[in-house]
């Protein structure tokens, strides 16, 4: 077996896999439920996978100007995936997406005045105080 | 010894199954933040696709077309982003 159809072989099976981890994250999306979850499910498990579907297709036509393209391409693909989707997550919570009960809400602890306190034996969020609600603000553009 | 592109076909073939699941995902779902990031996933899936395609039918320039798609895809996100919160900050 020589080089070249060693290495087709070898770019296949990435291939095979970063599909499979595609498919892990639909499935992610359809089970959970809440959309903080999904939100997580996709952000990781697609950057992860178009990284290994695009190393697969490099061991198909190997060759030094592809390879440096392929370093460019990971690196852009793992630093963007994940600022995309936490840009999607800020953007799901300032909407007001609940999460499911029993959670912890860090942000909204931070974001009380400071002479509030935050009652433990509650766990909803806040209604009105705590929330950036869109009527209050003024934000300039 | 030929190698048979067997990963390319499978993989194209387990791709378009799960784009048409996330299609359907958008519509039927209640919340803009899950339209949200379904489309991501689409467009992640979009880039993996044209990789596979790339490698089938175009010459040595797919790599350029990965690229592009890749930026035009966070693009997208981003500005899925904004669009979900009305341009506010």
């Amino acid at each position: 077996m020589d080089m070249t159809a060693f290495a087709e072989l070898l770019g296949n099976l990435f291939i095979i896999a970063g599909v499979l981890i595609f498919t892990v994250a639909v499935v992610g999306l359809y089970k959970f439920t809440d959309t903080y979850q999904r939100i997580s499910a996709v952000g990781t498990a697609a950057g992860l996978g178009i990284s290994l579907v695009v190393i697969g297709v490099f061991f198909e036509m190997p060759s030094w100007p592809n390879f440096v393209k392929l370093l460019i391409i990971l690196f852009l693909q793992l630093a963007t995936s994940s600022i995309g989707t936490m840009a999607i997550a800020r953007s799901a919570y300032l909407t007001g997406s609940k999460m499911q009960p029993g959670h912890f809400d860090h942000l909204a602890e931070d974001q009380l005045d400071t002479h509030e306190t935050v009652h433990p034996d509650e766990d909803e969020v806040h209604d009105t105080d705590d929330m950036p609600s869109d009527a209050a603000h003024e934000s300039t553009d | 010894m030929t190698a048979l592109n067997f990963g390319l076909y499978i993989g194209l073939a387990v791709l378009a199954a799960c784009m048409i699941a996330v299609a359907i995902r958008i519509v039927t779902t209640r919340t803009d933040a899950d339209r949200a990031v379904s489309a991501d996933l689409l467009m992640f899936s979009f880039t993996g696709m044209l990789a596979m395609i790339g490698v089938l039918l175009a010459g040595a320039f797919f790599f350029d077309l990965i690229l592009i798609a890749s930026i035009v895809g966070f693009l997208s996100a981003v500005s899925l982003a904004r669009a979900l919160i009305r341009g506010r900050r």
